[in-house]
């Protein structure tokens, strides 16, 4: 079937809409593949398109994501693999690695954002991927750096404090 | 599946509009006099549970348990998560002695499940009963992922069997420089000790003893196996590979002096049938098994390097016996002595076929 490709669109929690293929969407989102099924018997007979309201997820995270979906899950995009994939050991780098890198490489606010939407979406591939890039930003770091990097307020009292020190004392 | 993204949709909306007032980060702004501080919420610490245990699960041991000591919304959140217990200098301490007393408290602290168990380079000496002990603990029940190597120190080095008591769950496994348990012993050890690991991905022996029958039946136990690597082992001399999901073997033979006299090392690869196999990878240019079958492996992709150990590289039905150097070889195959070549290949095999050796 060569007729032209489904398309949806998501609207953003701030209103703006955005298209994207319903194939590539699907495969990499559980809860709209879950979204456009619950649909479909109501549109089988219009030809308007879909387009889905997605209230946790502003424009800017939501673009973000759709540029990692289009990445990482359209098949047009993956044919013709470059050539250092096809001779890369098992465990050598990926080639969407840099892309993945650059991607997560953003300030603490949007990557928490993004967390949150991969979550939200259930896109499993890009949940791993924030929860390692959080994770990146805490590993090596000490309890104050953690807490000034993420805006955390210490509400400790100091005796509560001093306990968990010395319970843990063999992580500090 | 999704039925249950749904519930969990609805739920995260719930939890979205909650989270519209962060609770954490209020009251701090208030300025002193006339300057107004500009508070960054502390949207980290307001990311569900599960979300936060997926994050500290991630962290070297040391790194996930100092998160307790963040504030009071972070205190419980190592316990709960799964267990990421690393047993080197990087996931606890530099001290030997110190580490092994550090595992024995971190096992009776935390409740468990785990995610993931790592000793590398472990110093056995007369610590089995030991490390058989962690192994047995119920604090790692549920474990995903598991890399046990010991140090070389000459002596025995037995793998305890109740390293496959984790069998249902691991998704990853690596043992190397371990005699792995003989089949029977695992005949005699409770059902679920036996080689069955319905989720097991990856698989990696290195510098393991692991006999024949073990590997195969092994093998033969992992019904979604991606990822095979068998590395500088002994004990197995012919290694016949059948499986639906393998995509990649990653195969070395060992070339220097073993403890054991005699060594048996693998001579022959027959890759039976593998439809999914992409990459047959010989790792060391230098010594390979010496006879190479691939019967039918439509998907192969890439073969290499091809090594001067190979005397006989079998695809399909086509023969190619190579009697001198890589050299001849090469010439036998009409293939360009280049970075690469690309051959025309029987019909067991995708028509791109591409054998490729790294020039010194």
């Amino acid at each position: 079937m060569a007729s032209e490709k489904k398309v949806v669109f998501l609207r953003s929690s701030d209103g703006e809409a955005f298209e994207v293929s319903e194939e590539v969407i699907s495969a990499a989102s559980v809860t709209i593949k879950g979204m456009i099924d619950e649909e479909s018997p109501s549109r089988a007979d219009t030809a308007a398109t879909t387009t889905l309201a997605i209230p946790n997820v502003t424009a800017a995270t939501l673009s973000r994501v759709l540029h990692y979906v289009n990445k990482h899950f359209d098949a047009a995009a993956v044919v013709g693999r470059p050539d250092d994939y096809i001779f890369c050991a098992p465990g050598d780098e990926h080639p969407l690695a840099r892309f993945d890198d650059d991607f997560v490489d953003v300030d603490n606010d949007t990557l928490i954002d993004l967390v949150h939407a991969a979550e939200y979406l259930h896109i499993k591939k890009l949940f791993d991927l924030t929860c390692k890039a959080v994770a990146d930003k805490l590993k090596g770091r000490t309890i104050d750096q953690i807490r000034e990097t993420f805006g955390i307020v210490n509400d400790y009292t100091v005796e509560e404090e001093v306990e968990v020190y010395r319970e843990n004392s063999w992580a500090f | 599946m999704v039925a249950e993204a749904r519930v969990k949709r609805i739920r995260l909306e719930e939890e979205c509009r909650r989270r519209q007032e962060p609770p954490f980060a209020v009251g701090l702004g208030i300025g002193k006099g006339e300057d107004v501080v500009v508070v960054h919420p502390d949207l980290i610490s307001c990311l569900p549970d599960e979300i936060l245990h997926d994050i500290i699960t991630l962290l070297p041991t040391r790194d996930g348990a100092r998160t307790q000591a963040i504030s009071r919304r972070w205190r419980p959140l190592w316990c709960a998560a799964p267990l990421n217990l690393q047993v080197d200098h990087r996931g606890l301490c530099g001290q030997d002695r110190k580490r092994v007393t550090l595992v024995a408290k971190i096992l009776a602290d935390h409740p468990g499940p785990a995610r993931r168990l790592a000793i590398p380079w472990f110093r056995l000496r007369d610590r089995y009963a030991k490390i058989d002990g962690w192994l047995r603990s119920p604090a790692l029940a549920g474990l995903q992922e598991i890399q046990i190597s010991y140090a070389p120190d000459g002596g025995p080095r037995p793998l305890p069997p109740s390293a496959l008591r984790f069998a249902l769950t691991l998704r990853t496994a690596e043992f190397c420089c371990c005699d792995f348990p003989a089949a029977d012993e695992e005949m005699a050890a409770p059902p679920s000790l036996h080689l069955n690991f319905p989720q097991l991905k990856n698989l990696t022996l290195r510098s393991a003893s692991v006999s024949e029958a073990t590997l195969h039946r092994l093998l033969s136990g992992c019904p979604a196996l991606e990822s095979l690597r068998l590395e500088t082992n002994v004990g197995v001399g012919s290694l016949r590979v059948s499986s639906a999901t393998l995509k990649s073997i990653s195969i070395r033979v060992l070339c220097y002096p073993y403890r054991v006299t005699d060594p048996v090392m693998l001579q022959e690869l027959v890759v039976e049938d593998a439809p999914r196999l992409e990459r047959l990878l010989l790792v060391d240019p230098r010594n390979g098994p010496r006879t190479i079958r691939v019967m039918k492996a439509p998907a192969l992709e890439t073969m290499g390097m091809v090594s001067d150990g190979i005397s006989e590289l079998v695809l399909g039905t086509t023969v190619f016996r190579v009697a001198g150097s890589l050299q001849q070889c090469c010439n036998l195959l009409s293939l360009h002595l280049y970075i690469c070549w690309l051959i025309i290949v029987p019909n067991c095999l995708s028509s791109s076929f591409l054998v490729r050796r790294w020039l010194p």
